[in-house]
Order: structure tokens, then sequence, then C-alpha cells
């Protein structure tokens, strides 16, 4: 049951900036909040499983802020990943293998069945993330005129998700367009994330 | 002209938390408009030979639409306990009549300034810190903290460094107002706490 990843998250989601459910409990400017996250695992291992350099990507529709738990959510798994990675990537996203994913398995009501799509993320200087025709952005960071990074930290319910620093990103364009989901174009909310998750 | 201000203040707004305003010019204020305030309690302080140190200001404003886009209506309120010159140097930086960074801040965020008023300015920390300013302004703050209880902090954003202000905690202003007879009366939700060490 022992796995470990590091990597990116890239996110945007319906809420303008800042997202109000990652300071909740709140409500979310639309009254509801649909979010796109989006994993660039860098290096991983699941039981013996390489997970280096995996992709996945995760749906979440909420009908309030996220305290109130998510209904529906859906995970994408890259095309490029052998059945060894899939299998390990959707037992630790839908909370099976433990951890912080285990965590929140009490969150999400339903999962719809899991997805493999073509996906792209970058969470360099110029975010962007592609699901297939599903879901496409590019994000801007949010920087003073002297190049710094803005940055939200130690957020509430961030923390459910193992995360510590948000670097904001402005998200206006993406959009989320599954048709089991809610679709959903970007209110502005964008963040760049590292995560280090084990179980 | 030569002027030095340190200490911590507290600032709350009409807009959700988080006012969009600190996070840059693309965000529009939740209710299309903004009103809000600050309170500076100055620990050490000097401008031009008059002591600050001790003293409290507070400054409330209103604007149309984000702060970025300027045309804000503003005024001053010195704590009562200041002397004569006190009160003069204070009102002259907070204003941005003495330079620094707030003469360029205000000079492009603030059309009208309104008179300064001399009033109670009482800025109580602690837990929950509070802030009243005569019969006009009473808030208090509840700081927000993840599960571990570390303090949720936002960095970098684009109107911090129009203020000079490096970090600020998030703190909720819920059931905070305001309300100048001269400006729009308004009530708190998105709040923050910082230290400041500003001078020319």
């Amino acid at each position: 049951m022992a796995w470990r990843m590091t990597g990116k998250i890239v996110e945007a989601c319906s809420c303008k900036m800042v997202c109000r459910c990652t300071l909740g409990p709140a409500e979310p400017d639309m009254g509801w909040c649909s979010a796109g996250q989006l994993m660039l695992i860098e290096r991983g291992n699941s039981d013996g499983v390489d997970l280096s350099g995996t992709k996945a990507a995760l749906a979440l529709q909420l009908p309030g802020d996220f305290l109130g738990g998510v209904e529906l959510a859906r995970l994408y798994i890259d095309e490029a990943t052998s059945s060894d990675q899939r299998r390990e990537l959707e037992a630790i996203f839908t909370g099976q293998k433990g951890g912080v994913w285990g965590g929140l398995r009490d969150a999400i009501a339903r999962w719809l069945p899991t997805e493999v799509a073509s996906i792209e993320i970058e969470a360099g200087e110029k975010p962007s993330f592609r699901v297939g025709r599903i879901a496409e952005g590019r994000l801007e960071r949010l920087k003073t005129e002297q190049g710094r990074q803005a940055t939200l930290e130690n957020a509430p319910v961030a923390a459910a998700f193992g995360v510590e620093t948000l670097e904001l990103a402005r998200s206006d364009g993406a959009r989320w367009e599954d048709p089991d989901l809610r679709r959903w174009q970007a209110g502005g909310f964008g963040a760049v994330e590292a995560f280090d998750w084990s179980g | 002209m030569a002027w030095k201000v340190s200490g911590q203040s507290v600032e709350l707004c009409s807009c959700k938390m988080l006012c969009p305003c600190w996070l840059g010019p693309d965000g529009e204020p939740d209710k299309g408009w903004c009103g809000g305030a600050f309170a500076f309690d100055i620990r050490e302080g000097n401008s031009d030979g008059v002591d600050l140190g001790g003293s409290s200001v507070a400054f409330a404003a209103e604007w149309p639409g984000n702060f970025f886009g300027g045309n804000g209506t503003a005024r001053l309120y010195i704590d009562e306990g200041a002397g004569a010159d006190q009160r003069r140097e204070l009102e002259a930086i907070f204003s941005g009549k003495k330079g620094g960074h707030l003469e360029g801040l205000f000079g492009a965020v603030i059309t009208k300034w309104l008179p300064a008023q001399v009033t109670k300015v009482d800025i109580q920390w602690g837990d929950n810190p509070s802030v009243t300013v005569g019969s006009v302004g009473q808030a208090r703050l509840q700081p927000m903290k993840d599960p571990a209880g570390r303090p949720t902090k936002v960095q970098a954003a684009a109107a911090q460094a129009g203020f000079q202000i490096d970090s600020m905690d998030l703190a909720s202003s819920k059931g905070s107002r305001w309300s100048d007879p001269d400006m729009r009366a308004w009530e708190g939700d998105s709040g923050t706490l910082h230290r400041f060490n500003w001078s020319t």
C-alpha cells in the first residue's frame, strides 16, 4: 500500500480570484463551484510501479463551497501511461491507497468512471493545461512589478489537499466541458502548487 | 521632509474574503464598489524632529470600482491623544503630502480628500484584533489559520507592493462596520493584518 508522489498542480475554477472555497467556509461566487486540478507527477512510485513523469487530472463539481462536499468527480489519466500506472493512479486519487486522498474520500460523494485522455500540463512561467477535447486553459501568473510571485499560504482548505503554498495565477478563458459534468468557464481563479504526497 | 514610521496595521473592507483589489486591477469588487479602512498603530516614528511613537491614525476610503481604478474619496482620522505637532505631521504623511511611497500611491488612487478628523482611534491586538474609530468605525477581526494553526498569509499581491507591505495575515472582519456620514456606509468581511516600516 506504499506510495509517494511529488510534483506540481495547476488549478483553475469557476470562482473569481481568490476562490473563497480555499478559505472556507464561504459562498462561492457562482453559488456553486466547479474546479479542475491538473497533476504533473515529477517523481512517484506506488508499490513498485514507477509513476515519474505521469499526468492526471481531476474535475470536481461542488453544489456550494468545498466544506459542503463534492457531489461529483472524475479522474482523467494520461493516455501515455501503462496499465499498471493507470491502476495505481486511479487507486491513489480515488482514496483507496490512503494518504491525503484517502482523507478526502468521504468528501467526494460520487465518482464518474475514470477516462483515459491526452493530458498536457505546463507548470512553469506560463502555466497551461489541456485534457483531450474536454478542458483547456492558459494561466497568467500574478506578480508584482518587481517580479515577485503572489502567493497564498496556509489556506485552511488547501491544507486538506496537502498544499501549503498557492502561487496565484489568473485563469480567465479556461474551460471544462465534460458532457457528464456541469460545464464551466474559469472565473479568474487559478494557481500552481507543489505537492509531496504519500500513503 | 524626512519621516519614518513603523508598527502594525489592520485593514478591512466591504468585499468578501479576500478582497480582489489586493491582487490587481483585473478583479471586480464584490459589490461593484469598494469601501475600505486601514488603522495604523505606530510603535516608533519621527517626522522632521517630531516624535510619532505611540500614536495612531486611521484611513477610510471608498472607490467606485477596483482600488487600482482610482477616483477614491478618503478621510484620515487622527487619534485625539496626539499633540498638535504630531497631528500635523501624521496628516501630512498619511495623506501623501510628505513624499515617500504614500505620495505616489494615494496620488494614483485618491481624488478627493475629506477634512481630517481628530477622534479616538483605539487599536487592540491579541487573538482578535479590534479597531474603534470614534463613532464611525468598529472592527473586530478573526485571524484565519490552517488546521495546524499556522496563519493564512498572502505575499507579493499587487496592492501590497503599493503599500510596501511584504506579507499580510488574513483575518475575517465579519460583523465590522464603517459609517462615516460623508461616505458610503459598509460592513466588513475581508480583512488583513500587517507590519509596516516606512520612511522617505
